[in-house]
């Protein structure tokens, strides 16, 4: 770890490498459901890199590591409970759309955008979401209207779990803004 | 979780993004530096208002015990506020923390003996004046220690802030109560204690939410880094 803080990447890399076999097994230790166990990894890695700069070479490595591991886990737990609770309602904006609705309960394969664009959604939601940024539309698709895991939709996205939460928490926010403007015209 | 970015390639994107840093200040001198930049505060409110302990230490058993309570709150929410940055040191932090709820206890329970006094009397030029100092006094603490807290880990801001804004008010009414030559209890509680700490968790809040932001832009810049390709 100190020669990370010094710059050296091939140190760090090993050193992360080394450690993620424990740190999966600590995730699924504190009760992380398996399909999230990589998420939540990710999500103590994340952290770990941020906080690189708080270990002191004089402090022993474990204790600093496992407080990273508890903090991350947890805030993942919670954030992944609140999203998962988020998923089980109608997505807000989509309740008045008897379209959206049946298309939530249908499962169908393929590109979600395209199953979007299939369905008779209410014009004024297919323009909100037409209106997206293309990274924004398809991480609002996996997780709200597909209801795929965080894991699932990053993986179908090609990015890291972080990365699409990001994209659809600021998809999310310019719809209901969209959908809050339109009405209050 | 994917096939397609695998946690071996968040490793290899961190790796590949890492650059040098320089670890933060031991604990111990990190309180160390809190402590001088009291004393700073000392020095100067020895000279603006005249801190005289030999006097005022000792003018009674309820402004004794809340001179003690002040230097416990100082003392205690500084240490928990920036041990609660570090990861490893939960459990000083947590010491701290315990030690700042008792020692905002033992305010509340001043106030409660004296709720029927502590307000009637109205809000004098001369308690406003204390409450003042107090806050400026404590403001140098405050800000070192916020700056502290800034370069530590990215979590528990709003705990982490309001124990920091706390103890630095707490530090500043210290030195107020140590210097104002008031005989009347209910100025001391009220001006020393329960406006500077009140306002000091308000200042916390603020705080916190600076810490959240800079922690949100934090991660926002570390997505950019492991995810270059985001908007």
């Amino acid at each position: 770890m100190a020669a990370a803080q010094r710059g050296d990447s091939a140190a760090y890399k090993a050193l992360l490498l080394s450690l993620l076999a424990p740190l999966r097994a600590f995730v699924r230790q504190r009760g992380v459901e398996a399909s999230e166990v990589e998420d939540v990894v990710q999500e103590i890695l994340l952290l770990l890199h941020r906080a690189r700069h708080t270990w002191r070479p004089e402090r022993p490595f474990r204790p600093w590591l496992w407080a990273i591991a508890r903090n991350a886990a947890t805030d993942a737990l919670r954030r992944q409970t609140r999203a998962r609770s988020r998923r089980v309602e109608t997505p807000e904006g989509f309740e008045e759309d008897s379209a959206a609705d049946s298309f939530l309960v249908e499962e169908r394969a393929g590109d979600p955008e395209q199953q979007l664009a299939s369905r008779e959604l209410s014009p004024r939601l297919a323009a909100a979401l037409e209106a997206l940024p293309e990274a924004q539309r398809q991480a609002v698709v996996l997780l709200y209207v597909e209801q795929l895991s965080v894991a699932e939709a990053a993986s179908r996205a090609g990015v890291s779990a972080a990365a699409l939460k990001v994209r659809a928490h600021r998809g999310a926010r310019a719809l209901q803004a969209a959908l809050a403007s339109e009405a209050s015209r | 979780m994917s096939l397609q970015r695998p946690t071996e390639q968040l490793v290899d994107a961190l790796s590949g993004a890492l650059e040098p840093v320089r670890p933060i200040a031991p604990l111990w001198r990190q309180v160390l530096a809190l402590g001088a930049a009291w004393a700073l505060c000392a020095a100067v409110a020895a000279i603006w208002i005249g801190v005289r302990p030999h006097a005022n230490l000792g003018r009674g058993a309820e402004s004794d015990a809340l001179a003690a309570t002040l230097a416990l709150l100082g003392a205690s929410g500084l240490t928990a506020g920036i041990a609660s940055r570090v990861p490893g040191r939960e459990r000083l932090a947590l010491a701290a923390g315990a030690a700042l709820a008792a020692g905002l206890g033992i305010v509340a329970i001043l106030c409660l003996s004296r709720s029927g006094s502590l307000f009637e009397a109205g809000w004098f030029a001369a308690d406003a004046g204390c409450v003042r100092r107090a806050l400026l006094l404590g403001i140098p603490t405050g800000l070192l220690a916020a700056a502290l807290a800034l370069r530590g880990a990215p979590w528990r801001a709003r705990s982490a802030a309001l124990a920091l804004a706390i103890g630095a008010a707490g530090a500043g009414a210290l030195l107020v109560h140590l210097g104002c030559p008031s005989q009347d209890p209910r100025h001391w509680l009220l001006a020393h204690a329960l406006a500077p700490l009140a306002s000091g968790g308000l200042a916390g809040l603020a705080l916190a939410r600076i810490l959240e932001r800079l922690g949100r832009l934090g991660a926002l810049h570390e997505e950019s880094v492991v995810d270059p390709s985001r908007e």
